[in-house]
């Protein structure tokens, strides 16, 4: 099977390219020079990661959260020329960009995220942080959560099931939906419960320690490629943080 | 030589328990050997094997009394970290007990943090997967298993371990016919291997294949011997809340198979089929196909009918999609293409209240189910949903509570319950619905033969009050005792439907499926009889000078 490049990755190398890609998208806050950035992580996350059936299905989200921010942030900001003023409603040229800077920065790291997830497993990311010396009861903690997680809503979703087939109507209304669900959360808890201790003893059974390394197991060592990867990053991190201190790149530059 | 393990005089008793879950036993096992250890819920297997992890009393606390020693070295004061390698553990709720992400990472889990060296866990990994049929899925996400490939997973962990002693508490009940043969032919392959299992079970059945049985009740030894002998005696298995394999009393062991004591006489049996359900039509699937949103189809062209009054099993392999047909007829799921009927209307289409008045839905877990603080509460929930007067609802739960003989029990806590008292809490919080149809996944999954009698016992009733049944099982000594009529389901579909006694005859469609016949039918067929249940076998043999009492 095909692996997407950024697989080939070390997880190490993974992690430290999302973390500098998101400095990287809050270095600017002009929409000119924050839009190429988002254009480029998402298509090293189509491209570069697979990340493409994730994107789809977050695409009307972040769509929506772009033209919010562009939206909601204006009326913060009173510098720059008056551009709109509806009743109490005032928004001002710099406002209007400089929301859309936000909003497009956010999804940009939604993106990269998403690109982030497509390529790395839990382990992966245990891993990683391991690889930053990161104490081990906090990474294995961290990968427990994600192969809980799915475990609790499937609990959840059964649960939902076994309500609505008693009769339990949860109605259209959000409030109501929350409401009727409230009690649900009982059995939810209660599995939890039981599956977190008995996953406790699975992993002592299996000889987890917090303070034992476990043998290395599937992860390659890290590459050239993977340090010409973090130097070429590193060196756009610094570029970008250079042009913005020299002025550019931001529509109000005392703000991040 | 030191046994694999000693327990001598052990007794232990939970916190905040009066009643001790083990009660002065004393058992030990030779290296090599499989145990099967067989009792009621609550006889004490699960705590026996905790105690041979030295889970209990490290992690669940109690008051201990005895000893216990692995290969002679005492586990007082050991935690299960210290005996890890040595002993695998494969846990009922195998869900909750795997750890990693991909099924290739959850094998490794066990060997990384033993500290095998890297360059020989790839094949401890590949061997475990091959011999759980799991091989060809090391990429894939462990959420993504069905049930049963999970708790081969889990076994495929256990074994890549290496350790000397496997400890297996009920690890079968999510597999199909075929699947339980799998992992029996992985725990029969132990003991030539160098390990030793101890195997604990409901089912009598499952046990015939290894070395030795133990019987517990009530957290006593009850008996210790050979499983042709001890599981065909009715005295033990009663004092045990097992299914006495009583016509093994005419059979001897040959090899791997049984054969009939010489002089044993095979009678002729008349059987009182119930007549076939000439109702209307209740439930109907037409060229159903149900696809999920992750893309899985799980039905494709699934066709069946039921008629009201009639009592129906669904068996089939896992993941053929049984549960799937019955969550569409329950109005759960919507079909993709084709349609399900019931009452000769799309459940999808009724309200919430019409749809739990047509079809009740008992869910495999009653964990899921369950959520009030009393008995009372669960089960009023309910008819209170469908906006009944008080009086109404206090009658409706006083006669599920009665149909499920949990009366004057009604204000205890249900989670504080066993599992199988669990059961049939949720059982009489879906009968209290009053609904034309009841539609039961797995309902007999984990429980004793008490408690699956009594579970069954009181469905047979309702199905003669009029209430449609359909059940999901993969125990075939079930289908073969209570359903009037079977639906086998295979790849999507219906692959056949019949009789008990005629379903259980059709060994290439039982094959097709990943099914077995039960062990007595299977006994019954090499003797040339149709035999489906142990009971009627027992019936048609006879020795001579032998009163049989029919």
């Amino acid at each position: 099977m095909n692996q997407p490049p950024l697989k080939r990755l070390h997880p190490a190398t993974r992690l430290a390219l999302l973390v500098l890609t998101l400095v990287l998208l809050t270095t600017f806050n002009h929409p000119a020079y924050v839009t190429p950035l988002v254009a480029g992580v998402t298509l090293a996350a189509l491209y570069l990661c697979g990340a493409g059936t994730s994107l789809r299905r977050t695409a009307p989200l972040a769509a929506a959260f772009v033209v919010l921010s562009a939206l909601l942030w204006p009326p913060f900001i009173k510098t720059g020329e008056p551009w709109a003023h509806v009743w109490v409603y005032r928004a001002t040229n710099l406002g209007v960009l400089y929301g859309l800077a936000v909003g497009l920065r956010t999804v940009g790291m939604l993106v990269a995220g998403l690109a982030f997830l497509a390529v790395t497993t839990p382990e992966e990311f245990s891993e990683a942080l391991r690889t930053y010396r990161v104490p081990r009861g906090a990474t294995v903690t961290l990968t427990l959560a994600f192969r809980l997680l799915p475990v609790m809503f499937e609990t959840s979703a059964r649960a939902l099931e076994a309500q609505r087939a008693r009769g339990l109507d949860f109605g259209s209304s959000f409030l109501s939906q929350a409401r009727r669900a409230l009690p649900l959360v009982v059995p939810v808890f209660l599995y939890s419960l039981r599956s977190a201790d008995q996953l406790a003893t699975s992993l002592e059974l299996r000889g987890y320690h917090t303070t034992k390394r476990p043998t290395p197991y599937g992860a390659r060592p890290a590459s050239a490629w993977d340090w010409g990867v973090w130097t070429a990053m590193v060196a756009v991190v610094a570029a970008a943080v250079v042009i913005r201190l020299s002025g550019h790149g931001a529509v109000l530059p005392g703000r991040l | 030589m030191a046994n694999a393990f000693d327990v001598t005089e052990l007794t232990f008793t939970y916190r905040g328990r009066s009643r001790p879950a083990l009660s002065h036993v004393t058992l030990g096992l030779e290296e090599d050997r499989t145990l099967g250890v067989l009792g009621h819920s609550g006889a004490g297997k699960s705590t026996l094997l905790a105690a041979l992890a030295a889970v209990v009393p490290a992690v669940k606390k109690g008051t201990m009394s005895g000893d216990v020693t692995l290969r002679g070295a005492s586990l007082a004061g050991k935690k299960p970290r210290d005996v890890a390698g040595d002993v695998a553990f494969v846990f009922e709720d195998f869900d909750a007990a795997l750890v990693a992400t991909t099924v290739e990472d959850e094998v490794a889990f066990g060997p990384r943090h033993l500290g095998v060296p890297a360059g020989d866990i790839g094949g401890r990994v590949g061997d475990a997967l091959a011999a759980c049929g799991l091989a060809g899925l090391e990429a894939r996400r462990v959420e993504t298993l069905s049930g049963g490939q999970k708790q081969r997973l889990a076994v495929a962990a256990a074994l890549a371990t290496d350790a000397r002693l496997l400890l297996f508490d009920e690890a079968a009940t999510d597999l199909d016919p075929a699947g339980k043969a799998t992992l029996q032919a992985i725990i029969t392959d132990l003991g030539p291997r160098g390990r030793t299992a101890v195997v604990a079970d409901n089912e009598a059945a499952q046990a015939l294949t290894w070395n030795e049985v133990a019987l517990l009740g009530g957290g006593e030894l009850v008996a210790r011997g050979s499983p042709l002998r001890t599981l065909a005696d009715e005295e033990l298995c009663r004092r045990a809340g097992v299914a006495a394999l009583n016509f093994l009393n005419y059979f001897e062991r040959r090899g791997d198979g049984f054969r009939l004591l010489p002089g044993v006489e095979i009678g002729r049996l008349k059987y009182d089929e119930p007549p076939p359900a000439a109702g209307p039509p209740a439930v109907v699937a037409d060229d159903l196909t149900l696809t999920y949103a992750s893309g899985v189809t799980a039905l494709s062209g699934f066709n069946l009918a039921i008629r009201e009054g009639d009592f129906v099993a669904l068996v089939g392999e896992n993941g053929g999609g049984k549960t799937t047909f019955a969550k569409a007829a329950a109005g759960l799921l919507s079909p993709t293409a084709g349609e399900v009927l019931v009452g000769g209307r799309p459940p999808t289409k009724l309200s919430a209240k019409q749809r739990a008045r047509a079809v009740g839905y008992l869910f495999q877990n009653p964990d899921h189910q369950i959520f009030q603080p009393t008995v009372r509460e669960e089960v009023a929930f309910g008819p209170r949903q469908l906006g009944l007067p008080g009086y109404d609802i206090e009658r409706r739960v006083a006669a599920a509570v009665a149909a499920v003989d949990l009366e004057g029990r009604e204000d205890e806590d249900p989670f504080t319950m066993p599992k199988g008292d669990r059961q049939r809490v949720a059982l009489a919080s879906v009968l209290a619905v009053e609904p034309e149809i009841l539609v039961m996944d797995e309902p007999t999954t984990g429980l004793d033969r008490r408690e699956v009698a009594s579970l069954m016992d009181a469905v047979t009733a309702l199905n003669r009050r009029g209430t449609t049944v359909i059940f999901i099982t993969h125990a075939m000594d079930v289908v073969a005792g209570y359903a009037r009529r079977v639906a086998v389901v295979a790849g999507g579909r219906v692959a056949g439907e019949g009789t008990p006694r005629e379903v259980l005859a059709d060994d290439e469609l039982l094959s097709r499926a990943g099914l077995r016949p039960p062990v007595a039918a299977r006994l019954a067929r090499d003797l040339g009889l149709d035999a489906v249940t142990g009971d009627e076998l027992t019936r048609a043999l006879r020795i001579p000078g032998r009163r049989t009492e029919i």
